[in-house]
């Protein structure tokens, strides 16, 4: 019996824990759906975390079906340049900025760092459905 | 001192959770496709204590470019990861059937990651068909890789 209350409380705490975690350093909400979701920054750009936090809010109230797909498919949101050819190939592969991009086969999403929130809700908008017709 | 039952069954318990721990940290494994891959960390991915990178843009390859995925089951072994190799997220062949290196960290870009483990694929293919190296074949092929995966906005 003791047993199984000592497993209880570490179980609870871990769910805390975890809820409090992503709360701050992701993205958590339960509301119109479960929606988690890790967010890393990218060294020396502070604010990018709050940025993209406040992006997926908006995009919440703004586009619900891509709001949708963001929280069903992508799990986590890192704060990184997107190349998609090799500069040894194409000799101006790293010349070309993009607002980010998903990475097919993962669940993982890259936006530029240092970008409005209104550069975020546009970027994830046009990348969740991409990444629901790869996963479904 | 008495040895119960449930001391006993803890002591299981504990080696099972180590034991599974320790090998999910140092192997890939996908039953569905009989695949397995030993991931031998260097210094780097043992003070991170992760070698999530690697293993998901193994992942990456396996729903995005299956061909290359089952390539890579067939043929590679063991996937060495540390730094300074081939340059920050680079990539070497010591000209070992079977086995490639990469160099990672669990932050970097996953579409890099993927198309590196492609590139060192292609230069193990090299060898195991007797062909000389070259760089162009396996450039080409990476960025291939890369343009597949990367799903860029705007296009």
């Amino acid at each position: 019996m003791k047993i199984i209350k000592v497993s209880l409380i570490v179980a609870l705490m871990y769910l805390f824990i975890s809820i409090g975690w992503q709360s701050v350093f992701g993205y958590f909400s339960v509301s119109p759906n479960y929606c988690t979701i890790s967010i890393q920054e990218h060294f020396g750009y502070a604010g990018d975390r709050t940025r993209v936090q406040q992006a997926l809010k908006t995009l919440r109230m703004s586009d619900a079906e891509a709001y949708q797909d963001t929280c069903a498919y992508v799990d986590t949101i890192s704060m990184k340049r997107c190349f998609n050819t090799d500069g040894h190939v194409d000799s101006g592969a790293f010349n070309k900025i993009y607002n980010g991009c998903f990475i097919r086969g993962t669940h993982t999403v890259y936006l530029l760092p240092d970008q409005s929130v209104d550069v975020y809700v546009d970027t994830l908008s046009a990348l969740a459905p991409r990444a629901r017709v790869f996963w479904k | 001192m008495t040895i119960t039952l449930k001391h006993i069954l803890l002591t299981i318990l504990t080696v099972l959770v180590i034991g599974v721990s320790l090998f999910s940290y140092f192997t890939y494994v996908d039953t569905d496709a009989k695949c397995m891959i030993t991931l031998r960390p260097g210094l780097m991915s043992l003070m991170e204590f992760s070698q999530g990178n690697v293993k998901t843009g193994i992942r990456a390859l396996k729903y995005a470019e299956p061909t290359v995925y089952s390539s890579l089951c067939k043929n590679i072994s063991t996937i060495r990861i540390d730094m300074g190799c081939g340059g920050w997220q680079g990539g070497c062949h010591y000209h070992k059937q079977g086995e490639i290196t990469l160099s990672t960290t669990h932050s970097e870009f996953l579409g890099w990651t993927a198309a590196i483990i492609g590139h060192e694929l292609c230069h193990d293919t090299q060898l195991r068909e007797g062909r000389a190296f070259s760089e162009d074949e396996c450039y080409a092929f990476d960025s291939a890789i890369l343009h597949s995966l990367v799903d860029v906005y705007p296009q």
